[in-house]
């Protein structure tokens, strides 16, 4: 099976008040097809900037990333935002909903995006909210509901077109141990039961024990395996 | 010398008193001696005239017979014989005042200060022509600057310059006088740039009333080609015993009076 | 989710801003479509004081006579001038002038008599329904004359006087006749009020004695054509004569016009910049307060476009709201005024500037084009204020703008 995600010797700098900052540092990295991997590492290790790339939110100072074949570094932003919404489900630590939009609205908002009929998008929302535990949530608006309510929604709403892809940015980061359990259930169960490939980023020890494969990032680079126990949340 | 010494009625009398005195005396006679002389003939006297005034213009010629009483500087009367039309029509002046009076209305009308500029009656006079008399030399310094013979007459030419303060509309007046008896022949008035206006010529010198007079005057406007006021006289009495109540608004109302 | 009734939610997350941007561009709606209405009023009230009461659109005259004014500067062929304006359904009414002495006892004035055809008057001009006292001239010459507003004064003369005019006559005459005052006119301008006297033109050719002469045309379309339209179609009947538009006549009269009309344009300009600020200041804040909101729209994959299609349909229904509410209330107010015009207290009879006449009444012009332009043009406006907020927000760097705080 061909890889979704490649990374090869990828560089990313930053330029903080004129200062070069390399936030990742050489990172070679290869991610399968129905994988559920963990980015773990402490604040400032490259977790978010390794997504970012990942998701075709920035590009690579050097290196090559490719994500369902296709390399980031030549496509166009206005092509890159084609591909963040028919290839990838986006999940993040804040900011997740419209505030204006129910939950049922902002869970049908990529379908929308990309044109599904509305009648099939029905179909599959309140499916999708019942699977992911919100039915009879469907018309309240984010404000009318829990954090882990609403990292549900961004959930179904990452996965209703179907993506073959999220990309979860400490999702549960905002949320207590015992949702963040039941938020991690939640992504592992449709891992299982729909092959969608997960890989998110935490610092929460709990969460990493979960993982079937974790990416330990420490100072831009990739830790090896087996010098895994020495890391530790920031 | 206003314009005023050159209307029809104020000449009437400047013609009527015109000297038979001989001034053909030998020792020459100074500017003053001829506008004093001049002036001083129309004092206290009175006359009787019948003209006719005859207007030619680009736009009509008319001519009408004219009768017309005179009392010194301050009183005249006249009025329209002829054509039938305008019979009756009458004009009288006392002092600085004009009335028309219009026989086809039966009304009176004082001349507003407004239309003192306007002609009278379709002439080349104005109605400022007929009240603005004032001794010529107390306006005007004067001088000859002509004596000899023109045109093969011998003639006196006075040129008047209006003083600073004098109340004058023209810039320059040259008279032109017979050097024999002082008989006007031509007045040249000047604007004020000292471009000619207008000129009044004298003729047809025969005797009227036992005087020997130029029966005919004739002005003409310099910027209106081939225009021209003439009055001749055919008749003329002077002397007459006409009191200062002859000239009144009810005299000039009453058409019998003629 | 349509566009707008996303933008309709959106709105409403701040009611009280909206509401007052709202409240101002309403206002703003009102203001600019009655301001229009009252201007284009007056503006076609100072027009129809200048073409409809006294100088028609068109005027011909003898080529000498607007400079020398001379009795014997006659129109040539102006019976052929009139009946080319008929056959053009062009009203033409000729006139007759001379200037002479006007006296009621022991008053007198120099006035203008002007001799008019008073049937041909009342079809080109309004002279004959803005009486002030009596009645305008009968259609018979009876040596009636009408008198200007401050000329009755002058003379003391009431309806009924008897008055005598003594002119000089084309023959060099002294033209003189009784006449009887039938009426007054009112106002129509400083000079026209001082001087003039209106005759049958019949009249006027006994007392200047000079019958079939006329000096001037004045035509008028009412309203069905322009003043050059008029002037072309009478042209080839008036060679020879000198053809003028009302503007060519009274050039300080059409540059005040035209001044009018720019000052307004400038002051509705400025009110659509206010209120096109007042969009933008309030879309801008709008913007600014929900950065991250957009870095999410983005990030998930909301194309530019639709960021940009959202906020300017924001503004459009900003616009649309406002402007169709102050479009009702303004079109309203206009037409209030309309029907019922402003009375300009101390203006009794209405007052004169430049020649103009301006009514003591001062109505409104309601039109079709004064009501949809403005709200036309807030719309626009909302747009175009919502661009530039719009514009920033569609080119938000999703990452930065997630984090932005």
């Amino acid at each position: 099976m061909k890889a979704l995600i490649t990374l090869e010797q990828v560089v990313k700098e930053y330029r903080d008040n004129g200062v070069p900052v390399r936030a990742l540092d050489g990172i070679d990295l290869t991610i399968e097809p129905g994988e559920f991997t963990v980015v773990a590492g402490p604040s400032g290790s490259g977790k978010s900037t390794l997504l970012n790339l990942i998701g075709g939110l920035d590009q690579p100072t050097r290196g090559r990333v490719s994500v369902a074949g296709m390399d980031t570094s030549v496509l166009s932003n206005i092509e890159l935002s084609r591909m963040r919404l028919y290839k990838i489900g986006f999940v993040f630590q804040a900011y997740n909903l419209i505030p204006v939009l129910t939950a049922y609205e902002n869970a049908e908002y990529i379908l929308m995006l990309q044109g599904t009929p509305a009648q099939k998008r029905r179909e599959r929302i309140m499916s999708l909210l019942s699977t992911v535990g919100l039915k009879g949530l469907e018309n309240r608006f984010p404000r009318e509901l829990s954090g882990g309510q609403q990292q549900r929604v961004a959930i179904a709403r990452a996965i209703a077109s179907e993506p073959q892809l999220v990309l979860a940015d400490e999702p549960t980061a905002n949320v207590d141990s015992k949702t963040s359990a039941s938020l991690l259930d939640l992504m592992m169960e449709l891992n299982r039961d729909k092959g969608v490939t997960f890989l998110f980023s935490t610092h929460d020890p709990a969460v990493m024990e979960r993982a079937r494969r974790i990416i330990r990032l420490r100072d831009g680079r990739i830790v090896p395996d087996g010098d895994g126990p020495g890391d530790s949340p920031a | 010398m206003r314009r005023g010494y050159m209307i029809v009625i104020s000449m009437m009398v400047f013609l009527c008193l015109s000297p038979l005195v001989s001034l053909s005396g030998t020792e020459a006679p100074s500017s003053g001696d001829i506008l004093n002389h001049v002036d001083d003939l129309f004092r206290g006297s009175s006359s009787r005239a019948t003209m006719v005034m005859k207007v030619v213009t680009s736009h009509y010629t008319r001519e009408m017979t004219l009768k017309a009483w005179s009392k010194g500087k301050d009183y005249s009367l006249v009025r329209i014989l002829e054509p039938l039309k305008e019979k009756g029509t009458s004009t009288l002046k006392a002092r600085t005042n004009i009335w028309n009076y219009l026989p086809k209305v039966k009304r009176v009308i004082k001349v507003p200060s407004s239309m003192m500029g306007g002609s009278w009656m379709g002439s080349h006079f104005t109605n400022d022509d007929l009240i603005k008399e004032s001794r010529m030399a107390d306006d005007y310094t004067h001088s000859i600057t002509f004596r000899g013979i023109r045109d093969g007459q011998a003639v006196i030419d006075l040129t008047l310059i209006p003083r600073p303060d004098a109340a004058v509309v023209w810039g320059k007046v040259v008279a032109t006088v017979r050097e024999n008896d002082w008989t006007p022949v031509k007045i040249d008035y000047y604007g004020e740039k000292l471009g000619l206006e207008r000129s009044l010529v004298f003729s047809d010198i025969r005797e009227l009333d036992g005087r020997m007079l130029p029966a005919s005057m004739r002005i003409t406007p310099t910027d209106k080609q081939g225009e021209y006021t003439e009055v001749t006289y055919s008749e003329i009495e002077f002397d007459l015993n006409i009191e200062d109540s002859f000239f009144s608004l009810r005299t000039l109302e009453n058409p019998g009076v003629l | 989710m349509k566009a707008f009734s996303l933008a309709w939610r959106n709105l409403w997350r701040n009611p009280r801003r909206t509401l007052i941007t709202l409240t101002a561009m309403i206002l703003s709606t009102a203001v600019l479509i009655v301001t229009h209405a009252l201007m284009l009023g007056m503006m076609l009230q100072m027009e129809h004081s200048v073409t409809d009461i006294t100088v028609g659109q068109v005027q011909v005259h003898h080529g000498l006579y607007l400079k020398e004014r001379s009795l014997y500067d006659t129109i040539e062929n102006w019976e052929k001038i009139l009946s080319a304006a008929r056959d053009s359904g062009i009203t033409a009414a000729p006139r007759a002038f001379g200037f002479g002495l006007l006296s009621s006892g022991n008053k007198s004035a120099g006035v203008q008599f002007r001799g008019i055809s008073p049937a041909a008057e009342r079809r080109v001009s309004d002279m004959a329904a803005n009486m002030f006292r009596g009645e305008f001239l009968s259609d018979r010459p009876a040596m009636g004359v009408v008198l200007g507003r401050k000329l009755f004064r002058t003379l003391d003369a009431v309806v009924g006087s008897t008055l005598v005019a003594v002119v000089q006559a084309a023959d060099g005459s002294l033209g003189n006749e009784l006449l009887h005052v039938e009426g007054i006119l009112k106002g129509v301008g400083e000079a026209f009020d001082r001087s003039m006297v209106l005759m049958h033109a019949e009249d006027f050719a006994t007392l200047f004695v000079f019958p079939g002469r006329f000096h001037e045309i004045a035509l008028n379309s009412r309203g069905t054509m322009t003043p050059e339209q008029v002037a072309e179609a009478i042209a080839a009947a008036a060679a020879g004569n000198e053809v003028k538009t009302w503007r060519q006549l009274l050039p300080g009269v059409s540059d005040m016009l035209n001044s009018f009309g720019g000052s307004t344009a400038i002051f509705l300009f400025i009110f659509f910049l206010a209120a096109g600020l007042g969009v933008l200041n309030t879309l801008l804040m709008a913007t600014f307060e929900r950065i991250p909101e957009f870095g999410l729209l983005k990030a998930i994959g909301t194309s530019p476009w639709r960021i940009l299609r959202d906020i300017a349909a924001e503004a459009l229904v900003l616009g649309m709201l406002s402007s169709s509410i102050g479009g009702v209330i303004g079109a309203a107010i206009s037409l209030y005024f309309q029907l019922y015009p402003i009375v300009l207290s101390g203006f009794a009879e209405g007052f004169n500037t430049s020649g103009i006449v301006i009514s003591a009444q001062w109505s409104a012009s309601l039109t079709l084009r004064g009501v949809i332009w403005p709200v036309i043009i807030m719309w626009l406006v909302s747009v175009l204020a919502a661009l530039y907020p719009a514009a920033k927000a569609a080119r938000l760097d999703p990452v930065r703008a997630l984090n932005h705080v």
